[in-house]
Formats: C-alpha cells, sequence, structure tokens
C-alpha cells in the first residue's frame, strides 16, 4: 500500500507541474500558477516524507508525522529547501537562513499576500527542477537515516 | 553531549503566548529556556524539555497541567532527545550528509538530535489513548 501511495503523491506532483506549464501556455496570472508550482513542491515534499517513512517503518512516527505535517505547509516547504541546499553542501547558517526567507516568502505567495513577479516564480521553478535528482539522494539513505530526520520532523 | 526528555503538544487555547509561557515555568520549575509555543488562530504547539534524569510525565498528567493553563492539549509527543555542537566536514561520496540536513532541520550549531519517541498520545471521546 505504502508504495502505491508513495507513486500517487509523486504522480499528483508531476501532473500539478504539467497544470502550471499548460497554465503558462494559457498566460494565466503569475499568482496562480505561482500557486500550482508549489503545491507541485509541498507533494514533491509529501513524497519524500512517504519515502522517508517506509523506511524507516516506525509506525508511531507514521501517525505522529501524518497528523502533524500533512497540513503545514511551511514545514514541507523548509524540508524541501534545507534537501536542496544540503545537497549544495552550504555550511549550516547559509541553509538556515536562506530557508527561512524563502519557505516564508513561498507561505506568503501561497496565501496570495504578494504579487508574483516572472523572476520570482522561474526562481520557484528553477527549485522544483530539482526534484528528480532530490528523489534520487532520498532513496539513497538508509533506515536509521530515515527514522533520524524523521524523528527531527516531528518535534517542528 | 547533553540529554534531555522533550514534549511536543498540539493543542487549543485562547490564551496569549507569554502567559502559556509563563505559566509552563512557574509549574514545571524543572524546564529550561527552551520553551517554543507557535500559535495559529486558536490551534496551539508547545514544545519544550527536562533534564533527562527527572521522571517523564504521563498524558493524563500533561492535560491536567495544561488545562490549568488554558490550553486543551489533543496530542502529545514525549521524545528523548541529545543536543551536541555541529561540526562541519566535508562528506567526500555523493550520498546525502544527514548530519548537516539535521542541524539545518533543528535550527542551528547546536543540534538537538531525537533518539525516538518514548511516549505519544492523542485524545480520543475525552480519553487519553496511546497511539
Amino acid at each position: 500500500m505504502d508504495e502505491n501511495l508513495e507513486r500517487r503523491i509523486k504522480t499528483n506532483s508531476e501532473e500539478l507541474y504539467r497544470l502550471y506549464q499548460e497554465g503558462k501556455n494559457l498566460r494565466l496570472s503569475n499568482n496562480i500558477l505561482a500557486f500550482v508550482l508549489l503545491s507541485a513542491i509541498e507533494e514533491a515534499s509529501n513524497h519524500f516524507i512517504e519515502i522517508l517513512l517506509s523506511k524507516c517503518g516506525n509506525s508511531t512516527l507514521m501517525r505522529n508525522i501524518t497528523a502533524r505535517i500533512y497540513n503545514k505547509h511551511e514545514i514541507k516547504y523548509e524540508l524541501f529547501l534545507v534537501i536542496y541546499y544540503t545537497m549544495q553542501n552550504y555550511d549550516v547558517e547559509t541553509i538556515i537562513e536562506r530557508v527561512k526567507q524563502l519557505s516564508s516568502k513561498w507561505v506568503n505567495i501561497r496565501s496570495g499576500y504578494v504579487n508574483v513577479s516572472e523572476e520570482e516564480l522561474n526562481e520557484i521553478e528553477t527549485y522544483y527542477s530539482n526534484y528528480g535528482e532530490m528523489e534520487k539522494v532520498i532513496l539513497g539513505l538508509n533506515k536509521d537515516e530515515s527514522c533520524d530526520i524523521l524523528n527531527t520532523l516531528v518535534q517542528m | 553531549m547533553e540529554k534531555h526528555i522533550r514534549y511536543v503538544i498540539d493543542g487549543y487555547t485562547t490564551q496569549r503566548v507569554e502567559d502559556i509561557k509563563k505559566g509552563l515555568k512557574s509549574h514545571l520549575t524543572n524546564l529550561d529556556d527552551d520553551i517554543k509555543i507557535s500559535k495559529n488562530g486558536y490551534k496551539v504547539s508547545l514544545s519544550f524539555r527536562t533534564p533527562a534524569n527527572v521522571r517523564v510525565m504521563q498524558c493524563q498528567e500533561i492535560d491536567e497541567l495544561l488545562s490549568k493553563l488554558g490550553v486543551v492539549a489533543t496530542r502529545i509527543i514525549v521524545s528523548d532527545v541529545v543536543t551536541y555542537e555541529y561540526m562541519t566536514y566535508t562528506e567526500s561520496n555523493k550520498r546525502l550528509n544527514v548530519n548537516l540536513l539535521i542541524a539545518a532541520l533543528s535550527d542551528g550549531k547546536t543540534v538537538e538530535r531525537s533518539e525516538g519517541i518514548i511516549l505519544s498520545c492523542k485524545k480520543r471521546d475525552g480519553k487519553w489513548m496511546r497511539i
């Protein structure tokens, strides 16, 4: 069942990205496009969490993570960005600073509080374009590493 | 490396964050300054820790304490945690540097890493259930 769910969430994310591309051709407003793109990133983050949960295999963690994280957009953005910047091997302060700044910006964009520029939209797309690479890296983690990450996430 | 027991609690409240924090400190004398409370509307999440050598409070007990502070708890997660200083080192292979990732997720050079959940429960039909 887990593998099926994982695949479905991944498909959701890819579908949302396709929707974004189609919307771009239809010249939909940047705010709508950004919303769709950020939803794709949230699903990507959910996908990473599902991979970690199935690798870790701890049912208590699974129940608590599912209940606490699944409706928190900011944590999903933070996880996505932390993985991205960790892969670039930035130092820890830089990662924290960038992740905080960007995730709160994305929360505001998602809530429709700001007008999204072309540049900002492209920036979000650049992050999304690393989804495949990030997935590979997450798939390469072992059981203990997966549990360690989830144990940190559940307390956020 | 220091060891602690961390409590993470979700719930509802109409109280102010500062008042809950003050109340927690006066009811639980063994807390350090690491108390995080985030409130969104009436929803609230609390996170605090005690030293590792004190007794672990049970869900019912935590619930009774929080209700004195005007917080209705719905979920409680208690974990063993260790804190340590993050040391920079580069990993030569292409694998993800999980230590760096956890340091970044836990917000700083002093990393708090969870060693696992020791107790977690949820309120269902007015009763606390272990989950």
